[in-house]
């Protein structure tokens, strides 16, 4: 138990495998740790917030990831925990850090279970009662139940394709309901766990499925509106929007390159307006604005985000 | 990909020239494989020893098909039949169709497959399957994954696992009209999801047009961008590569972002090169026609079909079409044509197809479904699961043609000589794409696993 919650904390678990313990396994990089962590655990009374606090105070959570040369090649895989590994965040936390940004998160906790709303029926293409999807989410696109007619509206105006527990509600990710076999797409394409086996540890791939989704899923593209909206109000001149929109996605400023390549981004789009579907009864204004949430897609989309240094 | 380095042997260089038309589409392509190459799970790997199939056309029918009325002759059933069974208290019936023999190796086939009959010399029928399931979910599992028991990773995505892909414009493993309830089927379990199965929309798909996005064909998620011009995006992923790159100097050691980047590329063009190769208009009217697409039956299986060989054309390793509704427990006499008419002309016209573009010399084509039916009828007109003895065949890809392998009883009842487990089924197919399935294991909690667990024999007498 100590191990998986390391491994949550630090990226890597002190035993390498955390489901395999056994002889055939690594075995631990710092089995000292291990016990002290294990006989301390018991010792709070198998406090799991205790034992949460007691690795986030510690000096190693605290470490940079910054990368030193003489460090990796004594250490390549950072067995020792010299310095932070980088890692890219769980499919849950990069849903819920785009809510965050763009200000939609709502942390309440929804009221009873949102597949519940649905009755007793199968959810999936070719239950009797489906959820009205986009296309996309290849388990539960289909004909729209007979009930909850507004939120069905809502969904099926939304062009792209996505689930309708993505597009409708922008509570944290772990309420998001997991039907076997309909998964929601935000958690799906970066590598939620198969929710019928025991996964001890997730992949963190790169696929194109998540750059598609990135670049052209529907949630997305409203969440970079949202942003959008948010630091237009928030405020005044380019200059302050790009830096703001960098404070707010990545929680640190600009880099001077980033701020060329920011400016560089804002002039070409300026230089097509006659860009896309739909584009051709589109206002300056409107278009200015399509132009600023591109960009903050853009912020979501780049590895920066994804990653935790 | 084909790209000539010094470690090349000449065997290597020799199987790669030789490989036709399928390789010539690549061509282009090489100059991107070098970058990929490096950190790319997808790129293509050396199989364990010369493949003799380099892809595979999986043609899954749904429910269950019923051998004895289809692809496994029982003579003995028809004399017999009115009789009580033995194996379940009804009474056996006759298969209401005629079987001839055809083509110069005489198979016998039913009238219910006239075309496909005509390639029966490039068939090889394995009369001898039998799995461990009864029922068709666990059964269509077993089929897929080898294990109905556990969540396990798919044929599909063990072959791509295993051989990596040749188009790195397209997901290496496609999933044409997935059924419901399915994701197992085409899944990676604990293999990484790179090697999924990419599944492509469901063409008979109701509903308003809008979730279906662009026209009435099959579909992927996310495929194109609802607002903005392709020219649009392009500005915003050279921003957003722009961000990934000085992140990539600022920091020296960040070896995931270099997969990020190439995710974004892969993707890009995949929106370009996906739905041209999904667009089946510039295809000749006699290619339509070949594969029965003119409005009427046989058309929905047609489209998928024809774009499977696209698929395979394109590099794809792994595509699989499912056609649904094979479980015939009632009105067998008046459904079970129906089905097979459904898919017999687009059957005949993909194997036509791949074998004048040279593409069937190794490309494998496989058709069954998850069991077969019983001789008995319960209920009348209609026949009840069996899991015991069926049949399944293969096409091209270095399998014999004009064979019959393995037999069930008098009856069609039960596998008894030459029995092909699905295990065995799995083995010999990983076997024709030069796999050796015993080495094609993926260490998982603390051991290595196989698509075959411990067991499947290679049915060496199938292979050319």
């Amino acid at each position: 138990m100590v191990n998986r919650i390391w491994q949550h904390l630090m990226g890597e678990a002190i035993v390498r495998e955390p489901e395999n313990f056994g002889a055939s396994g690594p075995g631990p990089t710092h089995a000292e740790l291990l016990d002290y962590l294990a006989v301390r655990f018991v010792e709070s009374g198998w406090s799991v917030k205790s034992m949460i606090r007691e690795i986030a105070t510690s000096r190693v959570y605290r470490l940079s990831s910054k990368f030193d040369q003489d460090r990796f090649e004594k250490d390549p895989d950072n067995l020792y925990f010299a310095r932070a590994n980088p890692r890219r965040m769980d499919a849950e936390a990069i849903r819920d850090s785009m809510l965050a940004a763009s200000g939609q998160l709502d942390t309440k906790r929804p009221k009873g279970s949102m597949i519940s709303r649905f009755g007793s029926t199968l959810i999936g293409p070719n239950g009797p009662a489906m959820l009205p999807m986009a296309t996309g989410t290849p388990g539960m696109e289909g004909r729209r139940p007979p009930m909850a007619g507004g939120m069905m509206a809502a969904a099926r105006n939304r062009q792209g394709g996505e689930s309708i527990f993505d597009s409708t509600v922008y509570y944290r990710s772990v309420y998001l309901p997991v039907a076997r076999n309909a998964l929601p797409r935000s958690l799906e394409v970066f590598d939620f766990a198969e929710p019928s086996m025991v996964i001890g540890q997730r992949e963190s791939s790169n696929t194109p499925a998540q750059a598609l989704y990135m670049m052209n899923n529907a949630f997305v593209i409203e969440q970079s509106d949202a942003l959008g909206r948010r630091i237009l109000k928030e405020a005044e001149t380019t200059a302050d929007r790009i830096d703001l929109a960098f404070r707010l996605v990545y929680n640190r400023p600009p880099t001077a390159e980033e701020i060329k390549a920011s400016n560089q981004f804002f002039r070409s789009a300026d230089t097509t307006p006659a860009v896309g579907k739909g584009a051709s009864g589109r206002s300056e204004k409107e278009h200015k604005f399509v132009a600023l949430s591109e960009f903050c897609q853009a912020l979501f989309a780049s590895a920066e985000f994804r990653y935790l240094n | 990909m084909t790209q000539f380095h010094p470690g090349l042997s000449r065997r290597e260089l020799l199987q790669t020239a030789s490989a036709g038309f399928g390789y010539l589409a690549f061509a282009g392509l090489t100059s991107q494989a070098a970058e990929a190459e490096s950190n790319n799970p997808l790129s293509p790997k050396q199989p364990h020893f010369a493949p003799k199939a380099k892809r595979v056309i999986f043609l899954c029918m749904q429910g269950g098909p019923s051998h004895v009325d289809t692809f496994d002759y029982k003579p003995q059933l028809t004399k017999d039949a009115g009789k009580g069974s033995k194996y379940g208290g009804s009474r056996l019936m006759a298969s209401p169709w005629e079987f001839r023999q055809h083509g110069k190796s005489g198979l016998w086939i039913s009238d219910l497959f006239p075309e496909v009959a005509k390639h029966a010399d490039e068939l090889c029928l394995i009369r001898s399957m039998h799995c461990d399931q009864p029922t068709h979910p666990r059964a269509m599992t077993q089929m897929h994954t080898g294990s109905a028991q556990f969540v396990r990773p798919s044929l599909g995505a063990w072959t791509l696992y295993g051989l990596g892909t040749e188009n790195d414009s397209m997901p290496g493993f496609v999933a044409l009209n997935p059924p419901a309830a399915s994701a197992q089927n085409f899944g990676t379990a604990f293999l990484p999801a790179i090697y999924q199965g990419t599944k492509v929309g469901r063409t008979q798909q109701r509903g308003p047009a809008v979730y279906r996005g662009n026209g009435s064909g099959p579909t992927l998620p996310d495929i194109n961008n609802p607002r903005i011009s392709a020219s649009a995006q392009r500005k915003q992923l050279d921003f957003i590569q722009k961000l990934n790159q000085q992140k990539l100097e600022r920091e020296e050691h960040q070896p995931g972002v270099d997969g990020v980047i190439e995710s974004y590329e892969l993707a890009f063009r995949m929106q370009d090169v996906l739905p041209e190769l999904m667009d089946i208009s510039e295809e000749s009217e006699k290619t339509l026609g070949l594969y029965g697409i003119d409005g009427g039956d046989t058309d929905a299986f047609g489209r998928q079909c024809l774009m499977a060989r696209r698929f395979v054309e394109a590099g794809v390793r792994f595509v699989e079409i499912t056609h649904g509704n094979w479980d015939h427990h009632f009105r067998l006499k008046t459904d079970l044509p129906e089905r097979c008419n459904e898919v017999d002309t687009p059957i005949a016209g993909l194997l036509t197809d791949l074998a004048q573009r040279g593409l069937l010399k190794d490309t494998l084509v496989i058709w069954g479904g998850e069991f077969g039916r019983t001789p008995d009828a319960p209920n009348g007109d209609g026949r009840d699961h069996n899991h015991k003895g069926y049949t399944t065949w293969m096409a091209g890809g270095g399998v014999k043609g004009g064979v019959s392998y393995g037999a069930t009883d008098d009856h069609g009842a039960v596998a008894v000589e030459n029995k092909c487990h699905i295990h065995d089924w799995h083995a010999t197919i990983l076997h024709l794409l030069g796999l050796d399935h015993t080495r094609l294991t993926y260490r998982y909690a603390g051991r290595d696993f196989r698509l075959t667990d411990v067991y499947g024999n290679v049915v060496q007498e199938i292979i050319t």
